[in-house]
């Protein structure tokens, strides 16, 4: 046991050093906003390892000499556009996401809030179910279910536990905002992985894969034919596997 | 009717104004939630959650689950989801690729499956083994800034549940267990609990979460409240390694022993780093929140509010944040309304303040109403706070606050909001302080945990991700040629040079 308490401490050192330095803000940050970092996080992470994907699938998509070679160029080309168009297109997608669609799920969906685009003082979304109102019509609805346990209560207590009940269960309680933000990944998700990565991505990548991969192909067939001893000059003689122009000497 | 109308209907409302000139004297019975008793708190938040469940529906569960961070796991599943179906058809069926081969497209298409399959097996496997890791490392102090020694997490926490369930079922006492920590568990779990003489899942999961859990972590801040606000000299270590307190065990009956904390040295180096009466006031403050103090330039002393805010950054310090982080105040019974109106106050107790050179300030706070332009009460900022407690930059008293230790700051500060502040607690204590401040503290260091956990499992998993590229690149030409081998032998075929047809021969 010591053996592994002397390992895990300067690995824990570590650990605290890149906690007080290079995340500090960002922990802090994610603290005080949780649903708005929980979809930024999910993307840093499909980012992150689309990176490493793209360099290392096109690298050993060119090297790989088991891939048949008339398909190697065509496999290799499409990594590598994949990885252009995913980078691009989930950063840009979630970016948008969260200006326009985050607003409205939260506010409507959920907590019946007013949010950007709604008329001020008519709120149509006040039957959601955890808006204020909808927990006021829930408290009231539980103390008259029970009655015999809320016999010694006034009409100033039923208005306060009301208000406690709200601040508990309502937008602001930590019910709802799990619910949320599992709401805000499920629809980043199907945003940025879905649509983008899985659907757009590859509806043209393939095609520009495709056109890459036979500029390549060409490419290395004018190469093959100047250097091909089929069509060496006369006075160009194969010699030990090497073209040797004779006419220089 | 119903009860809750018949009520409202009767209900005459009283000016209430008399009672805010006069509130410091006066106690006002709030009525809400904390005066009922706990069972009838129960019944009412159970009661409530129970129709809000119902009305949203499954998909809540679902989204709960999803939001409940466990590193990476979810979003890897949705990732390898989405590659084994869409990919592969948006490959194939893509109208815009006309130059490219059926078989073509079919090779590049089957790669996906196969990538997804082993970049999720391989993910999962090293998200799994980080989080346990992350876990070990939070939970026994060894990461100093995130210390879950004072609140376990509930994973952690699952493997001494576990060890102690399985000890208790071989000695065939599974059952008197669980009936120890069933206090909380649902009515309707509860009725259910037992199937065939066997306690069913659902029921030993919420034992564990409705009371073996909750106990721990009351353990947990019950000691640390103690030792870290009670004077060092006094807290021991006894043979056993159970620390003591003039003589008292303070672990007895503890469910899981702290970790790294069961040496006299260790305990030692652990109160002298973080004991209230240890610890210097402005390394609490500079933790926690951003600011800066200076000293008197030149002898000469500063009285302007509005200078002395924009030196020492506390303008950028919410009052309601430090009361809450302090442990001064909970943050249920912390009243921004009445913020306001205790700065007003103050400002009526004191003479020609800086407040009240302001001007606009201090009028637009005693013409606030009550439930107007409550938003903006959230900038009652901490240097305000301070300057009407009379701890200034200009009187010395901010820079003494500063060096104090922790556990003298928090005893003036507490002195001076006495009966000042409503809902305040007048007979708060230096360990009911304590304990807020700790319930705080680890609170903040569970959020913390978490995405740090989930920042160090995306830089794991890039190595991963490197080790399953290289997997798949060797595995996929194999794959196929084993199992596909039509789309890679008839492009041989076709590229074997054909004989010349021979013509004629002996007829």
């Amino acid at each position: 046991m010591t053996k592994i308490s002397s390992i895990r401490k300067p690995i824990g050192k570590a650990f605290d050093y890149t906690a007080k330095n290079w995340f500090a803000k960002s922990l802090e940050k994610a603290r005080l906003e949780p649903v708005k970092y929980a979809g930024r996080t999910m993307v840093l992470s499909f980012i992150t390892k689309d990176l490493i994907n793209t360099c290392i699938y096109t690298y050993q998509s060119f090297n790989n000499k088991k891939i048949p070679e008339e398909k190697r160029n065509f496999v290799a080309a499409n990594d590598l556009v994949l990885g252009f168009f995913n980078f691009g297109g989930q950063l840009g997608s979630y970016a948008l996401f969260e200006t326009l669609a985050v607003p409205v799920l939260q506010g409507k969906k959920f907590t019946g809030q007013l949010k950007i685009g709604d008329t001020p003082g008519v709120n149509k979304y006040s039957n959601a179910p955890m808006s204020p109102d909808t927990i006021r019509k829930f408290t009231h609805e539980v103390i008259n279910e029970h009655s015999d346990v809320f016999k010694n209560i006034n009409a100033e207590s039923i208005k306060n536990i009301s208000a406690d009940m709200v601040k508990k269960m309502g937008p602001n309680g930590s019910k709802c905002k799990d619910i949320i933000a599992g709401l805000t990944i499920v629809t980043g998700a199907l945003c940025t992985t879905a649509l983008v990565k899985r659907t757009i991505s590859p509806l043209f990548s393939t095609p520009i894969a495709g056109w890459l991969s036979n500029k390549w192909d060409k490419k290395a067939a004018t190469d093959n034919t100047k250097q091909s001893p089929l069509n060496a000059e006369p006075s160009q003689v194969l010699y030990k596997g090497k073209i040797q122009d004779k006419s220089k000497k | 009717m119903s009860r809750v109308n018949q009520i409202q209907q009767n209900y005459q409302p009283v000016s209430n104004q008399t009672a805010m000139k006069n509130y410091a004297s006066k106690q006002i019975f709030r009525g809400g939630l904390d005066s009922l008793p706990k069972d009838t708190q129960k019944i009412l938040l159970n009661g409530v959650e129970a129709k809000i469940d119902k009305r949203i529906g499954k998909s809540g569960k679902f989204l709960k689950w999803i939001a409940d961070t466990k590193g990476e796991i979810q979003t890897q599943s949705i990732t390898a989801v989405f590659t084994t179906t869409l990919a592969p058809l948006m490959i194939v069926a893509n109208p815009f690729t006309k130059n490219k081969t059926k078989e073509d497209k079919e090779y590049l298409a089957l790669r996906q499956p196969l990538s997804a399959a082993v970049s999720l097996s391989g993910g999962l496997a090293m998200t799994l083994a980080i989080n346990h890791f992350m876990e070990t490392m939070y939970n026994e102090g060894h990461v100093g800034s995130i210390d879950l020694r004072l609140e376990p997490s509930k994973d952690y926490s699952k493997r001494y549940f576990k060890k102690a369930y399985k000890e208790a079922k071989k000695n065939g006492k599974a059952n008197e267990f669980l009936a120890k920590y069933d206090g909380d568990v649902k009515a309707d779990i509860k009725a259910n609990a037992y199937k065939n003489g066997h306690p069913s899942k659902k029921y030993v999961k919420e034992c564990f979460k409705t009371g073996y859990l909750k106990k721990m972590k009351d353990q947990r801040i019950d000691l640390f409240t103690q030792i870290l606000s009670e004077k060092p000299e006094n807290v021991k270590m006894d043979s056993s390694k159970n620390i003591v307190i003039g003589g008292k065990n303070l672990q007895e009956n503890h469910l899981a022993k702290v970790k790294n904390l069961d040496s006299p040295d260790a305990l030692i180096e652990y109160l002298n780093k973080n004991s209230f009466h240890r610890r210097n006031f402005g390394d609490f403050m500079a933790e926690r929140f951003k600011f800066e103090f200076y000293g008197a330039k030149d002898g000469a002393l500063k009285g302007n509010l509005k200078e002395e805010m924009a030196e020492t950054k506390l303008s950028k310090v919410k009052a309601t944040d430090f009361l809450i982080q302090t442990g001064l105040m909970e943050e249920d019974k912390i009243d921004k309304n009445e913020l306001i109106k205790t700065l007003s106050i103050f400002q009526q107790e004191r003479n020609k303040s800086p407040m009240e050179k302001q001007g606009k300030l201090a009028s637009r706070i005693t013409e606030m109403k009550v439930g107007e332009e409550i938003g903006k009460a959230d900038s009652i900022s901490l240097g305000q706070f301070f300057h009407q407690l009379g701890i200034k930059q200009s009187n010395g008293e901010l820079q003494k606050l500063m060096k104090m230790k922790t556990a003298d700051a928090l005893l003036l500060l507490n002195g001076k909001l006495k009966g000042k502040l409503k809902g305040y607690d007048d007979k708060a204590d230096l360990k009911s302080i304590a304990k807020n401040q700790l319930k705080n503290t680890a609170k903040r260091v569970a959020s913390y945990s978490d995405k740090h956990k989930f920042f160090i499992g995306i830089f794991f998993n890039l190595f991963t991700t490197a080790v399953t590229c290289t997997i798949l690149n060797w595995a996929y030409p194999r794959f196929v040629e084993a199992f596909f081998p039509n789309l890679v032998k008839n492009k041989k075929a076709a590229k074997q040079p054909q004989a010349p047809k021979q013509e004629g021969g002996n007829k």
